[in-house]
């Protein structure tokens, strides 16, 4: 069994459906992992349940540019010294060393460019991120995950933390991520609907992932057994 | 509801996304690029 955290920050209309996503990602997961679900992602919170649950696998949610990630009141939760014109702000102070020894999924905009590769240098074993902004549509629900035109998008954006859970290793995890990008866009293009085709394709070309590809989540035997009954 | 297409960080309804394109938003570079990105795939 390992420990996965999974942080977001619901408050705004757009982040409000990664937390939905992440929810119950965590519930799917929680027979077979200790899940840590941090709702109000903040610097204090984040090094809190950093230090005192050591998850090996930590999945952020949350507005994201090219040196950082911001947390609910909008300062710098993870980030690289430097100017992110992304999130227009100067990142003073540095933690990408609070990563180190872990599996980090950066499921935000931007944050593929230099910070992901960056915290790789730093010590995480392995990270994935957009290079770009991550694009979705929605038919603008209540309930995040009764929305249909968003589904396909979170679908297979979470196909990285689902495979991980199941004893995939970091490489064949982030094929999958890949994969359901391209079951979709091949999905809806032949619907005829190109306009979603598009953007799941943007967010196909712009999905990296850098470090340790051999990589996977301890415990994952066990977990895989409990995942697959 | 309209469609929407969003960003973590910003959305707009999706007839109004051509409108944004012509915007120097983070949202309208996106959607340019995504445009751009899709024509390379179709040819």
């Amino acid at each position: 069994m390992a420990t996965i955290l999974l942080g977001a920050c619901p408050y705004d209309p757009s982040t409000r459906y990664g937390y939905a996503y992440l929810k119950y990602l965590g519930r799917l997961l929680s027979t077979a992992h200790k899940i840590v679900v941090l709702r109000h992602a903040n610097l204090p919170e984040f090094r809190y349940v950093l230090k005192t649950y050591d998850p090996q696998l930590v999945v952020l949610n949350g507005h994201g540019g090219a040196k950082g990630v911001t947390g609910c009141n909008g300062n710098v939760i993870l980030g690289i010294k430097g100017y992110d014109p992304d999130l227009n702000v100067t990142i003073y102070r540095e933690n990408a060393h609070w990563m180190q020894g872990r599996l980090v999924y950066l499921f935000t905009c931007h944050t593929g460019k230099e910070l992901a590769p960056l915290l790789v240098d730093y010590g995480a074993v392995a990270v994935a991120a957009f290079k770009d902004a991550f694009l979705f549509l929605t038919d603008d629900k209540t309930n995040a995950l009764k929305d249909k035109s968003a589904k396909p998008f979170f679908t297979a954006a979470l196909q990285l933390p689902i495979h991980l859970a199941l004893g995939r290793t970091w490489g064949e995890s982030c094929e999958a991520v890949k994969n359901a990008f391209l079951y979709y866009v091949e999905k809806y293009e032949r619907l005829g609907q190109e306009e979603t085709a598009k953007y799941l394709w943007f967010n196909y070309v712009n999905f990296v992932c850098y470090g340790d590809v051999e990589a996977r989540l301890t415990g994952w035997e066990s977990a895989r057994r409990s995942l697959l009954v | 509801m309209p469609k929407k297409v969003s960003t973590f960080s910003e959305s707009v309804p999706l007839e109004e996304a051509d409108r944004e394109k012509e915007k120097l938003t983070s949202l309208g570079k996106a959607l340019r690029k995504a445009d751009l990105e899709y024509l390379k795939r179709k040819r």
